[in-house]
């Protein structure tokens, strides 16, 4: 098996630049994003591996707000 | 039999050693206080488990759901790792909620993340077991469908193993068990029974037939009936709900 550094996979990561094939994320690392070459600055996304595995759905991203806003309803 | 810290420790030291899921190697700190608890400090252990940034949301998460102070009591991390009826508690919106709002401070935590963190949790009604953030990517496909060898085996080796031991050896343990299978695109399953060879780890005193638990290929502890049937149904109710929402 393959395992690489820092790639817990429940904490979602936001991208704040893309150059090429990869992007800088949020926390100060880089990710390889061959597999969603359609990603663009601000998407959150989580990453395993150095690559960028999935993009968090933008109703996802509206519920975690809704929740911090104090709202009772799913997005 | 561990305490609660001792079984947080236990599992947390697979990870700490791989350098996933902590920024600190704390595995040999973590492996002394497993296997003599008495040689290192409580705190000690606490601060270096908070280094992991999704262990402890959980835990305090499930903790507040239940009205139990201490988020490394016994039960509270067995329901994480393992499942057991206190997950069934977790009403996710409100104790989310008040979890950003009381903890996030005090840890240093960005609500943001912990918002994100939950969010799918709470909209598919999943219960906050440590398989659904193992298996994470595959429920959040986006517009991947599927995922090279590796990524399968890291989650697969990620999310807790359960077997029955068929041979024992000094530092090696052989058990028969279920690896999960990706047999098409966005879709996990249990597999048929295999045997895989794991390290001894923490496991002591072990017998033909006994159940263990293991983690990243480090057995962990000798499991129960009840712990193998709740570690299989809350396993269970994670792929349900992954494949569910593919």
């Amino acid at each position: 098996m393959l395992y690489y550094k820092n790639m817990c996979l429940t904490i979602p990561k936001k991208i704040v630049r893309i150059t090429n094939a990869t992007a800088d994320l949020s926390d100060g690392q880089a990710a390889d994003i061959t597999l969603l070459p359609d990603l663009k600055v601000g998407d959150w996304v989580l990453v395993g591996s150095g690559v960028v595995l999935s993009k968090l759905e933008e109703g996802e991203v509206k519920a975690a707000l809704n929740l911090l806003k104090g709202g009772t309803d799913d997005v | 039999m561990f305490s609660g810290l001792q079984l947080a420790a236990a599992f947390a030291v697979g990870p700490s050693k791989l350098g996933t899921c902590s920024s600190s190697g704390v595995h040999l700190l973590l492996t002394r206080y497993v296997n003599n608890p008495v040689s290192v400090s409580q705190d000690e252990v606490r601060a270096a488990l908070g280094s992991f940034p999704a262990l402890m949301p959980h835990l305090l998460l499930i903790a507040l759901a239940n009205g139990i102070d201490d988020p490394f009591a016994a039960k509270v991390v067995e329901a994480y790792w393992i499942g057991n009826r206190l997950l069934d508690n977790v009403d996710s919106r409100r104790h989310v909620q008040r979890l950003i709002a009381t903890e996030a401070k005090r840890h240093g935590w960005k609500e943001i993340d912990l918002a994100l963190m939950f969010a799918k949790t709470i909209s598919c009604q999943a219960r906050p077991h440590h398989s659904l953030y193992a298996l994470r990517p595959f429920w959040n496909s986006g517009r991947q469908t599927s995922f090279s060898p590796d990524i399968q085996d890291k989650c697969n080796g990620c999310r807790v193993g359960w077997g029955q031991v068929v041979n024992i050896s000094d530092r090696k343990l052989t058990v028969d068990y279920q690896p999960l299978v990706f047999p098409k695109p966005n879709c996990v399953e249990f597999g048929g029974k295999t045997t895989i060879e794991i390290d001894r780890g923490f496991i002591g005193d072990v017998e033909l037939n006994d159940w263990v638990a293991f983690h990243l290929g480090l057995g962990i502890d000798k499991i129960t009936k009840q712990q193998q049937a709740n570690l299989r149904q809350y396993t269970a109710a994670t792929l349900a709900v992954i494949n569910g929402n593919s």
